[in-house]
């Protein structure tokens, strides 16, 4: 059997298993991030969120899905039917193959890209046309409304998403995530991440992944105030489900970025302490809290100020950070901080 | 790269900086308050180049592995574009600001076409030759459109961006198949690789390919198309803009490519060159008799004389693009002159175009008439006017290379050229009287006026000594 | 055939079949969505021949930000595609004419094509130019190791800001341009109406943007007084919260609003939605049709 896993077919099993236990994951903590999140939102207002189905609730995705998946699809007379069902597949489809890049730590990763941070860059430009695609198809204003909002949104904030890891680039020399973060490894634990050489960019990138993933306070797609959902108005059942999934996928995915780009990825902390995937969830998770503690706590913006805040100030401040750094790695200023391919050889 | 690298391009590199330093000094400040301002200092540095280039001197130096040329030719070129350029955004400061167009950005696009001419007469290289070719274009095709509110300007906008494209994208195609033939895109590599002799098949589709493209940037027949109408529509001043600096550039850029990229090849382009300066001049004459505006009678007249100066390249020697050089210098000179006289053709503050406005204008503005006398006789090469020289040097060119009946074709085709410039000074001396235009006349647009006239007459000494330069200039190209 | 040569007929035959149905689709919006498959199959092929930075490249740009524009403009316009393809009609045998001489023409450069001798060597040039400071510091044993090793971002970045940093830069410059004239012939400054200047407005001081004034009910508003601070609170007490009703309003504010859409609930002139296949246009959704 030993040589099985070396044949051709043996390669492909591999190969689908690795894929399954992340996409296994992925999805088993989804439904909890769900769970998590309105929770989370719920204690902030005072109130005791999903609490039946299941030992405190903890079920109620689990139901909630198969609600979903037994529902009917009903789609408008007026829709385009191809595209109106290829959108929420795109969104969900382009969310789950981001992971296959990720590392949960040290070469635990499905596909050790040389590019893998410019091919997490591009999945993640790919989603807006889910959101486009379904505004577009539903043929009804308030979708097409949404999902227009939403494609100016996503583009304008995938620029400054772009500068951001720019940044990270230089200071590492490498694409790979598995270079990132052993560049953030050191002698100092929590204080050798990049958070601290590029401390201003982890709240711009923070607050770029709250807009490029569409969520509050910057959830204009779907400012149901004004569009009603914006682009999902016209989904039900697994559809619809779909794209829910597909938005937390992605939003999880944000969290797995900051934790690797400037959190040290599966590094602990302290030094002495093992590293291990348990530290990368564990971040993951962390921020993925701080995502639901948003949503709770900060009112949504208009949309005028959240182009101005896109344009006119996270643009001009990243780029300009790209040039400090650039400066700071090429003179290897703050003992190489800023250029750790010297450094760290 | 090297800084020895950067010093070739130092010029351009001052340039582009200069522009968008200006620009943010424009954002930053008033906006379009500033922009008379910015005129003049784009004029001053634009002229101030040209200066150090004219007098800098230096040798045949190439520069990032040979994408840059910086020799005589490329220095004579960049001389006549940038104090041309210089001239005519003089020129427009009145005229725009009088009409709401003077923004602070058109002179700072002026400045960076001009970077893109400069590159292009010193390209070695096919992507250094597009790069610049679409810098200068893409500035020109939002100059053209400046008068947003009128139909025509964007029309003219939108017509010269479209068929620009195409042409573009000819260009882009040859170059394509070229470096298929030669495996590089420097011009020294294509030289070696395409030899002596005849050009196999394939490398003749791209070079087709690459001399329709440019010939849409000369507007040289049958690639003409947008000339009229982009002239009629862009504000004068852009008009006049086109009619000079671009020009230039546009053939030097056009024999650049022939001579240094493919002068093992010259009897394969030779006819095709000659074929384009047979059609414009014929159609540029015969197209313009029927122009009463008389900006698009210009356009087809700058056709005709793009047909004039592209028989000096379809000779195909280094005398022959003296002989260019010549000419487009004169040209230049000459279309300044009238440029100024259309500007300063108005009627209670509204510009005038028909040519038969003019009619007993002698009568009102004798000095003023007198100089567009000289300039139109000059112009349709009447001796012993400067512009005679420029079409003697052609056709003793296209004589010397043997192509006889080229240079009966455009002996022939002046004639029919003079027709409507004489007709403009018969309708000024002797057409009936007109109603009066507007007297006044800013002193820039006269001293540029009375210059280009005086340069017309008194050239026909020694030519201001340009006939030397332009041989120097020729030798640097042609070996 | 190899999982390499099997990936290639799948994307090489998206690519040309997606060509194909960007000019056939009947509905302009399709036409873009087969225009991005076609780009995300070009980037499947850049991966196959080992470039994998320029096909990642190519998916941000062309598909994650030129195409997106694409769609945002095709959604937008409400051209009418079937006018503009009947104007075509008159067009097309002279533009078949032009294209089958061309095509024919190529062919036969196609047919009798030869390279220079020399162009081997000469397309070979810059690749080793990338790397000749590598092989002088002993980085790779020669050139053929440099070529098989040399990580292609790091190749495209020695040549793109070293050896062609010159193009480079002349293409930002053309980018600038671009953008001075899109803003040139677009922005128009605009005086009549209240712009929002947010330092201003975040530098105010919050005590002196609000004033509470005690209002009894029946009493005139200017008559009263300011209060002292101490008494200013955010919830006001019972009697305060007393206030009339307003006036009534229209008696059915959604009367008209129905009237208005005059019984069409679309943007007929501004959006171009997909109508049902069949019809160009735009078609209003009736709720009594059904799904399906």
């Amino acid at each position: 059997m030993g040589n099985f896993f070396e044949t051709g077919l043996g390669i492909v099993v591999i190969i689908a298993a690795q894929s399954l236990l992340v996409i296994g994951f992925v999805m088993i903590s989804l439904l909890f991030l769900v769970y998590g999140d309105r929770k989370i939102w719920a204690a902030v207002q005072m109130r005791r969120g999903p609490n039946v189905v299941g030992a405190f609730g903890l079920l109620q995705s689990v139901a909630d899905a198969l609600k979903y998946v037994v529902k009917e699809v009903v789609i408008p007379a007026g829709a385009d039917k191809t595209v109106f069902m290829l959108a929420p597949i795109t969104s969900f489809v382009l969310a789950m193959i981001a992971w296959a890049v990720i590392p949960f730590n040290d070469t635990w990763v499905l596909a050790d890209l040389n590019v893998a941070i410019l091919y997490v860059f591009a999945v993640s430009s790919l989603e807006v046309y889910g959101v486009i695609m379904g505004g577009w198809a539903s043929n009804s204003k308030y979708p097409f409304l949404g999902s227009l909002r939403s494609a100016a949104q996503m583009i304008s904030y995938e620029v400054s998403i772009g500068l951001i890891i720019i940044g990270v680039i230089l200071t590492t020399g490498s694409l790979n995530f598995g270079e990132i973060v052993r560049a953030q490894s050191g002698d100092y634990g929590l204080f050798n991440w990049y958070w601290l050489p590029h401390f201003p960019m982890v709240f711009l990138f923070f607050i770029s992944a709250l807009a490029e993933t569409n969520r509050p306070p910057f959830d204009l797609p779907e400012a149901e105030s004004e569009l009603v959902a914006g682009y999902q108005v016209e989904y039900s059942s697994t559809p619809f489900l779909l794209f829910m999934a597909g938005e937390y996928i992605a939003i999880f995915l944000m969290c797995a970025l900051t934790t690797l780009l400037f959190f040290g990825g599966w590094l602990s902390p302290i030094p002495g302490i093992p590293d291990g995937a348990l530290w990368m969830v564990a971040k993951m998770g962390f921020f993925f809290f701080l995502f639901a503690m948003v949503k709770a706590v900060v009112p949504r913006y208009r949309y005028d100020q959240l182009m101005r805040l896109g344009w006119k100030v996270f643009l001009p401040f990243s780029l300009a950070w790209v040039v400090w750094v650039a400066f700071a790695a090429k003179f290897e200023l703050f003992g190489g901080a800023y250029a750790r391919w010297v450094v760290g050889g | 790269m090297t800084n020895a690298d950067i010093q070739t391009v130092l010029p351009e590199v001052l340039l582009a900086a200069y522009a968008m330093l200006a620009l943010m000094f424009g954002v930053y400040t008033t906006k379009d308050k500033v922009a008379p301002l910015l005129v003049w200092v784009t004029s001053a540095v634009l002229a101030v180049l040209g200066l150090w280039i004219l007098t800098g001197g230096g040798g045949d130096v190439a520069a990032f592995g040979g994408m840059i040329v910086n020799d005589a030719f490329a220095r004579f070129a960049k001389v006549v574009i940038l104090f041309s350029a210089a001239a005519v955004l003089l020129m427009s400061e009145g005229y725009m600001a009088k009409r709401g167009l003077l923004r602070f950005e058109y002179p700072l696009l002026v400045a960076l076409a001009v970077v893109g001419m400069m590159v292009m007469v010193s390209a070695g290289d096919l992507m250094a030759l597009y790069m610049g070719l679409e810098l200068q274009s893409l500035a020109l095709y939002v100059v053209a459109a400046l008068r947003r509110d009128s139909v025509k300007s964007t029309e003219a906008g939108l017509k010269y961006f479209v068929l620009g494209a195409l042409s573009s994208g000819l260009l882009l195609y040859g170059a394509s198949l070229v470096y298929g033939f030669a495996g590089t895109t420097l011009f020294t590599g294509i030289i070696a690789a395409v030899g002596e002799g005849q050009a196999p098949l394939g490398l003749l589709f791209g070079l087709v390919f690459v001399i329709a493209g440019m010939a849409f940037k000369v507007s040289a027949a049958p690639f003409h198309m947008w000339t009229p109408d982009v002239y009629e529509g862009s504000p004068t001043p852009v008009t006049a803009f086109f009619a000079t600096a671009p020009k230039m550039a546009a053939m030097g850029l056009f024999a650049r490519v022939v001579h240094d990229a493919f002068g093992g090849v010259v009897g394969d382009w030779q006819q095709i060159v000659a074929f384009l300066a047979v059609a414009s001049m014929f159609l540029g004459g015969i197209a313009a008799i029927g122009q009463r505006n008389i900006k698009r009678l210009m356009a087809y007249s700058s056709i005709s004389h793009m047909g004039f100066a592209l028989m000096g390249l379809a000779a195909g020697t280094a005398f022959g693009v003296q002989a260019m050089l010549v000419y487009m210098a004169i040209y230049v000179t000459m279309n300044i002159g009238v440029f100024a006289f259309i500007l300063a053709m108005e009627r209670d503050g509204a510009p005038v175009v028909r040519i038969d406005e003019l009619g007993g204008y002698s009568k009102r503005e004798p000095l003023r008439a007198l100089a567009m006398l000289v300039l139109l006789f000059s112009l349709a090469g009447v001796p012993p006017l400067v512009g005679f020289f420029g079409k003697f040097y052609v056709l003793r060119a296209a004589m010397d290379a043997g192509m006889t009946w080229l240079a009966i074709a455009a002996v022939i085709a002046a004639v029919i050229n003079a027709f409507y410039y004489l007709r403009i000074v018969f309708l000024m001396y002797f057409g009936e009287d007109a109603e009066a235009m507007d007297s006044g006349i800013s002193p820039v647009l006269w001293g540029f006026l009375m210059a280009s006239a005086a340069i017309m007459v008194v050239g026909i000494i020694n030519l201001f000594g340009v006939e030397a330069i332009a041989a120097t200039a020729a030798a640097a190209l042609v070996n | 055939m190899t999982f390499a040569a099997f990936a290639f007929y799948l994307f090489a035959f998206a690519v040309v079949a997606g060509g194909l149905m960007v000019v056939v689709a009947r509905n302009p919006v399709h036409s873009v969505l087969w225009l991005i498959l076609c780009f995300l199959s070009s980037a499947g092929l850049f991966v196959l021949v080992g470039a994998e930075f320029v096909a990642m490249l190519l998916i941000i740009v062309y598909v994650g930000a030129v195409a997106v524009l694409f769609l945002f403009v095709v959604m937008m316009l409400d051209v009418d595609f079937a006018e503009l393809k009947a104007e075509m009609a008159n067009y097309m045998p002279l533009g078949l004419v032009i294209g089958v001489v061309l095509l024919m023409q190529l062919g036969i450069a196609f047919g009798v094509w030869q390279s220079a001798d020399i162009a081997e060597s000469q397309r070979a040039a810059p690749v080793i130019a990338v790397g000749a400071e590598d092989v002088g510091e002993g980085l790779f044993s020669d050139s053929d190791a440099l070529l098989s090793q040399t990580h292609n971002t790091r190749a495209l970045g020695t040549l793109i800001y070293d050896d062609y940093l010159l193009l480079f830069q002349l293409a930002g410059l053309i980018l600038l341009v671009a953008m001075i004239g899109a803003i040139v012939l677009t922005l128009r400054h605009r005086t009549d109406i209240k712009r929002q200047n947010i330092v201003a407005q975040m530098m105010r001081d919050p005590a002196k943007a609000m004033e509470l004034k005690d209002v009894k009910p029946g009493r005139d508003y200017d008559r009263t007084r300011t209060l002292p601070h101490r008494r200013c609170r955010a919830v006001r007490d019972r009697h305060f919260r007393a206030v009339p009703e307003p006036q009534e309003r229209d008696r059915h504010p959604d009367e008209h609003r129905i009237d208005a859409a005059g019984g069409e609930h679309q943007f007929r002139g501004v959006l171009g939605l997909p109508g049902r296949p069949g019809r160009a246009g735009l078609h209003p959704v009736r709720a009594d049709r059904g799904g399906g």
